[in-house]
């Protein structure tokens, strides 16, 4: 490799990276339970359209938070 | 002819036209970044459609419902893919992205060859790339034939309709490239999310009155479908980190990277396409679970979201959700083809005449290949439809292979082309060899453990090359 990193990863995008990847997968073994339902969904459906909007505000945050230290 | 045939090749042929007008843009000299990756010029709105249209295709579309149909909560995994997708692409994509421009890179085999300095590493990635996409473009024009017969239905012979609609495609990617896709490809893509949502959402609304009535109603019909446990458990997990690690190893979302005009472009990209799932992705999933719980007997899974749509709501508003499926599927060859067509040119002709291509002989040599590639995949669409779906998990597969390359040699900076060359060879093969032999040891998908022998390999090689010195 023959040029600097610009743009290498901070530590928060990577711990959110790992974080996220834990979330989605371990969980899995354990919550796959279709008689608890909570607001009438199962915990599984629940769980995962739960964290589908977690990682989307995880990723705009990361966003808003980068774009606010450029314009600093 | 039924007025959802009418909606849907209106669709198509307006799309079309928007192809060839933007082909027409006053460009007075069409540059070899212009022609391929747009000039590195395309703002937010449209970086973001395109990449949506681009990357959600038709066995998306309609793939996404017929899982959850036949599978149940395993259809999970697709909305990981993607989100999981975006998160890495967030992290990975600007420095891609910076290197491309810089360097002026325009395909993913040049940033393999950049990166590791190796014609042999370059033509591998470039000869994975193409080969492994021909199969995918043949889907999309399968699945533009499933909408066209299930809107006539079956009036007309689907595949000839289909065959022409993408012959339309291949006319205006030869015309206008990148600039004609990303301008077509946004109005594919606003349409998708439209008909995704709009569609499922009415559906699940008029018959179950919200998500816990769907759920109750699958609950008394399939409760099965609500578990994972179509599946084994350890497919699921290894699905979700296989496809996620793999979703920008793809060598078209890599030349899609190259097209956003800056960095913030890229990642607020990231943000609004991570939307895009929550929106449509998830919505369609649940259609799938829809005509479950209706008790619908289709004819193949991935019909489950136009016949419930069909069902629902008659004729125009089939119509509607199969312009959206088709947008889906047309939108993915188009990126699909420059990206073929483009690597072909630049990667795997350039090195076998020893030359470079300058810039008109490269937009020249790819226009043609352009030309040469779609007709190919129609050919393939008549002559080989039945192994699509096999030929995809494979090409899935495949393409993983080459994460270390990409994604691993960004970051681990005396990762060379020693340990990755073998490490993709030996993954490559575990992967054809597994799909040969239909097997998936304790439920682990074959891709996981190419990736894991590939890992292997180059880490074995690093360590004793770093002893040896």
């Amino acid at each position: 490799m023959t040029e600097s990193i610009d743009y290498k990863p901070g530590f928060v995008e990577v711990l959110a990276t790992i974080v996220l990847f834990i979330l989605w997968t371990i969980p899995a073994l354990f919550i796959d339970k279709p008689n608890i339902l909570i607001l009438g969904i199962p915990i599984l459906w629940l769980y995962y359209i739960l964290v589908s909007i977690t990682t989307s505000i995880v990723i705009t945050l990361l966003y808003i938070y980068w774009e606010r230290r450029l314009r600093v | 002819m039924t007025p959802a045939l009418l909606i849907m090749l209106g669709t198509i042929i307006a799309s079309a036209i928007i192809g060839f007008l933007a082909a027409k843009l006053k460009f007075r000299a069409m540059r070899a970044d212009t022609y391929i990756v747009a000039g590195r010029a395309l703002g937010t709105m449209v970086y973001f459609l395109n990449t949506a249209a681009a990357i959600y295709s038709g066995y998306t579309f309609l793939g996404g419902a017929g899982y959850s149909y036949k599978f149940g909560a395993v259809a999970i995994f697709m909305w990981a893919t993607s989100l999981l997708g975006y998160m890495i692409g967030y992290v990975v994509a600007p420095y891609i992205w910076s290197v491309a421009k810089r360097n002026n890179l325009l395909t993913f085999s040049d940033f393999i060859n950049w990166r590791y300095q190796s014609r042999v590493l370059m033509l591998l990635a470039a000869l994975i790339s193409v080969v492994f996409n021909i199969p995918y473009v043949q889907m999309q024009i399968k699945s533009v034939s499933i909408l066209l017969d299930a809107s006539s239905q079956g009036a007309i012979p689907g595949i000839h309709l289909a065959a022409v609609a993408f012959i339309l495609v291949v006319l205006y990617v030869f015309m206008g490239g990148m600039i004609s896709v990303s301008i077509t490809n946004v109005f594919f893509g606003a349409l998708m999310l439209v008909t995704m949502l709009g569609g499922s959402l009415a559906v699940i609304l008029k018959y179950f009155g919200g998500l816990p009535g769907l759920y109750s109603a699958v609950a008394s019909t399939s409760p099965k479908h609500l578990t994972l446990g179509l599946k084994p458990i350890l497919w699921f997990i290894g699905t979700i980190v296989g496809t996620s690690l793999n979703f920008w190893v793809w060598s078209t979302r890599v030349q899609l990277l190259y097209t956003a005009r800056d960095v913030r472009v890229l990642r607020r990209g990231m943000a609004l396409l991570s939307w895009y799932i929550i929106l449509g992705t998830l919505w369609i999933t649940h259609v799938g679970l829809a005509a479950l719980a209706l008790g619908l007997k289709l004819k193949d899974a991935d019909y489950a979201f136009i016949e419930v749509v069909n069902l629902a709501y008659g004729q125009v508003a089939l119509g509607l959700v199969a312009a959206g499926g088709a947008a889906a599927s047309l939108s993915t060859a188009a990126a699909i083809l420059l990206d073929q067509a483009s690597t072909t040119a630049r990667n795997i002709l350039s090195p076998l005449i020893k030359r470079e291509l300058d810039d008109r002989e490269l937009v020249f040599t790819t226009r043609v290949l352009v030309l040469v590639l779609g007709i190919i995949s129609t050919i393939l669409a008549y002559t080989s439809p039945a192994l699509l779906v096999d030929l995809y998990l494979l090409s899935a597969s495949g393409v993983l292979q080459l994460f270390p390359a990409l994604i691993m040699g960004i970051y681990w900076g005396s990762l060379s082309k020693y340990e990755v060359i073998p490490g993709l060879v030996v993954g490559e093969l575990a992967v054809i060899a597994l799909y040969a032999l239909k097997m998936e040891p304790l439920g682990i998908p074959g891709m996981i453990w190419g990736l894991i022998v590939n890992l292997a390999t180059l880490s074995t090689i690093y360590a004793l090359r770093k002893t040896m010195k």
